[in-house]
């Protein structure tokens, strides 16, 4: 994910990490020691399962400009980085 | 009478006041409930532990949060405790009263994800009860159906399960979900013809191409393959390497070099704007999804593991 955020300012998007399991004292030290600066959002309501329709974790979702949930995409890959690129650059 | 109507108009407007005050728990709380939850959690002392996560859940008996306080001290009884009887009792006093269905499907889920492991016997009973009851929490059932699927002999148990499953009033995708499990688990007995008609009706859910691309594949119709093999691999991109989509795209359409082109146009879907939510982070900051529109959000759903 630190890979991804270091194409914020030149695809245009801001990323966010967000975790429904409300353990915040262990993410705070898996962040820290993976020394993660992407905002960490606390997912009290649920939202990424009852909204975001998450299944599995993870799940990464694309939302545009106007707030439309543009794509879904689970777990990771070694192009994970340049599929979720290519999907930035096309919406 | 314009001193009456001033009264109540300045009472009416503290009420609204007071009322918007009880209601909206600011988001950047969440933050400190979780963080006096890990606290009352990580007590060493099983009774000290147990009377702080009481105290917890009786302090934010409205927060989702509760929950977790509920399945630590019930697994703490449990567990640490070795008092199965006094944990259960306590069960059945929270579930009286919490009302919430998400709440109770997730409380009776630990509750049968614990008997799994420590009473077969009682975790199938439970999950018998739970099925032919009025619970109707989309999750605990799905889970219910995984745990059973994996038994030759809950095969029945676990049909019983998939039924209530479809039957939840749930919203398209998770029914593709659902009906993607349910596909797997018939195709894993056999029963492929079945199979194919719940998985006919999971749309463009990947993990139910993953399975029909390989039945077609298997039976020759070869382009019908690829196009459940795209959705699979368009929405679970690490997968193209396990089904090896490259190969198999050359066989069907050798020369066509698009299978990328493809897999890009298949990734892009609209399901229309989302709800505002609000959040707070790791740091008490708070982050409202709409603040940033304009600007596109890339946000992933993780779990600390």
């Amino acid at each position: 994910m630190e890979e991804l955020k270091k194409l914020e300012t030149e695809l245009g998007f801001k990323l966010f990490l967000v975790d429904a399991k409300g353990m915040v004292k262990k993410t705070r030290e898996i962040m820290e020691e993976k020394k993660s600066t992407v905002p960490l959002l606390i997912d009290s309501q649920s939202y990424s399962r009852n909204t975001l329709k998450a299944m599995y974790t993870p799940t990464t979702f694309i939302i545009d400009g106007d707030g439309r949930l543009r794509a879904r995409l689970v777990g990771g890959s070694e192009d994970f980085n340049e599929v979720v690129s290519g999907i930035l650059r096309k919406i | 009478m314009s001193a009456l109507k001033s009264m109540l108009i300045l009472s009416t407007g503290i009420c609204v006041l007071l009322c918007s005050g009880c209601s909206e728990r600011p988001v950047n709380q969440d933050l400190y409930i979780y963080e006096e939850l890990d606290t009352a959690a990580q007590q060493e002392d099983p009774v000290t532990r147990i009377e702080r996560l009481k105290r917890f859940a009786a302090n934010h008996g409205d927060h989702p949060a509760r929950v977790n306080a509920f399945a630590s001290i019930i697994t703490t009884m449990a567990v640490e405790m070795n008092d199965l009887d006094g944990a259960l009792d306590y069960f059945n006093r929270v579930m009286e009263t919490e009302r919430d269905p998400a709440a109770r499907g997730e409380l009776l889920y630990r509750k049968f994800e614990y008997l799994w492991d420590a009473d077969r016997d009682r975790a199938v009973a439970l999950a018998g009860e739970i099925i032919d009851g009025q619970e109707s929490d989309y999750r605990l059932h799905l889970y219910l159906c995984y745990y059973l699927m994996g038994e030759d002999e809950l095969a029945g148990q676990a049909e019983r399960c998939f039924d209530k499953l479809l039957a939840i009033k749930i919203d398209p995708y998770r029914d593709a979900h659902a009906r993607s499990v349910y596909g797997e688990f018939l195709s894993g007995r056999g029963r492929m013809d079945e199979a194919l008609k719940i998985l006919e009706g999971a749309g463009d859910y990947p993990f139910a191409g993953e399975l029909l691309g390989s039945y077609r594949w298997e039976n020759g119709d070869r382009e019908k393959a690829m196009e459940a093999y795209i959705a699979y691999v368009a929405g679970v991109p690490g997968a193209g390497q396990k089904v090896k989509i490259d190969s198999l795209y050359s066989v069907v359409y050798p020369g066509r070099g698009d299978l990328e082109e493809k897999l890009a146009s298949r990734r892009v879907v609209d399901e229309g704007v989302l709800p505002d939510m609000e959040f707070s982070d790791l740091h008490g900051k708070t982050h409202r999804l709409s603040s940033h529109r304009g600007k596109k959000l890339v946000i992933s759903a993780w779990s600390p593991t």
